[in-house]
């Protein structure tokens, strides 16, 4: 009986402890055994400049979704980007999505006004109003440089 | 057999000669463009008396250039469903005007610079972008404008230079206007704008 009692303890705890590991990995890694219901959407940029798959997409400073895709379209040179959004986040055909930093050298994000005077966009709709991230060194360099003729 | 045959190259015909409407939007733009650039080099307007005469004829080009109302409600964005339907009308008619007595000195300003079509990229359907430069003495300036087809004519919706984008800038700021004043107070605000600048 005492054989027993000890080998089923240390199966418990075992078992427990699989169970732990299963949950952080749940957590911490954004693995979803239940999947977290997300529709897609895309969108297509000048730049994409540091935005990789895995890359958060905001709505007025919530998670909404995740960046899952990155491909480029040569013949119109843009990236195109395929995102995750949460079921139940509305978006419109009037939405803007833009690229940004966080703070002035940080990761690259990208965040979603979802509009709202125009028609609710389906899963695999498209973001047509998008903005790259502004690239500070360029506009300095075109603008103080180019005061330096007058 | 041979009328069947004609019939059906007819049919081809039309067909292939769809994809036509390509080249439209650009060609929409590129008219008024040209037609901006006409108003700004006719020598019988450089007289300072002439500046009002010019400001008209600016006028009219926009109204034909521009779609005022897409315009208007993607800059409110989802503040256009709080105005009714007599604001919606009024911002439309202010905005314009701010629009004008922000940019018409810059626009009058012009000197000789060039305006290069690029290309032209389809962003929906409906929609397309334009792309342009704008070449000044010292720098190369991207304007892109973007098109959309209402009433079998391309109007621009939006103005989107440096990549920043004229409608999500005034999106901006009219959210923050409307996130601490009713419609009225934010049409108040514009009507002394217009009146006063």
């Amino acid at each position: 009986m005492k054989k027993y009692a000890m080998e089923t303890t240390v199966g418990v705890f075992f078992f427990v402890g699989l169970l732990l590991i299963g949950i952080m990995t749940v957590k911490l890694g954004h693995v979803s055994f239940f999947g977290e219901k997300t529709y897609p959407l895309s969108a297509r940029f000048t730049s994409v400049t540091g935005l990789r798959v895995g890359s958060p997409v905001y709505m007025f400073g919530i998670e909404v979704g995740r960046v899952e895709r990155l491909t480029m379209d040569q013949k119109d040179r843009k990236a195109a980007v395929e995102l995750q959004i949460n079921q139940g986040i509305k978006v419109y055909d009037d939405a803007i999505a833009t690229i940004k930093t966080e703070g002035l050298i940080g990761d690259k994000y990208l965040r979603i006004d979802p509009g709202g005077a125009g028609e609710l966009l389906t899963p695999g709709g498209t973001i047509t109003e998008t903005q790259p991230d502004l690239d500070i060194g360029d506009l300095i360099g075109k603008y103080a440089f180019g005061d330096v003729k007058k | 057999m041979k009328r069947l045959l004609a019939v059906f190259s007819v049919f081809l015909f039309l067909l292939l000669s769809l994809p036509v409407h390509a080249g439209v939007p650009m060609d929409t733009v590129q008219a008024n463009v040209d037609k901006v650039i006409e108003v700004l080099r006719d020598p019988k307007l450089k007289a300072e008396s002439a500046k009002e005469t010019k400001k008209e004829r600016l006028r009219h080009i926009y109204d034909d250039m521009f779609d005022q109302v897409e315009l208007s409600r993607r800059a409110l964005a989802q503040n256009w469903n709080k105005l009714n339907l007599a604001q919606r009308e009024e911002f439309v008619n202010l905005f314009r005007q701010m629009l004008e007595k922000t940019y018409i000195d810059q626009i009058l300003a012009y000197v000789d610079e060039k305006v290069v079509f690029d290309r032209e990229v389809q962003l929906s359907g409906t929609q397309t972008e334009i792309q342009t430069i704008v070449v000044t003495s010292s720098k190369k300036i991207p304007v892109f404008y973007r098109v959309i087809l209402k009433g079998g004519g391309w109007k621009v919706y939006d103005v989107v230079i440096e990549n920043v984008s004229m409608v999500s800038n005034y999106r901006t700021q009219f959210n923050d206007i409307l996130a601490k004043n009713t419609p009225e107070q934010m049409l108040e605000i514009l009507r002394k704008k217009v009146k006063g600048q």
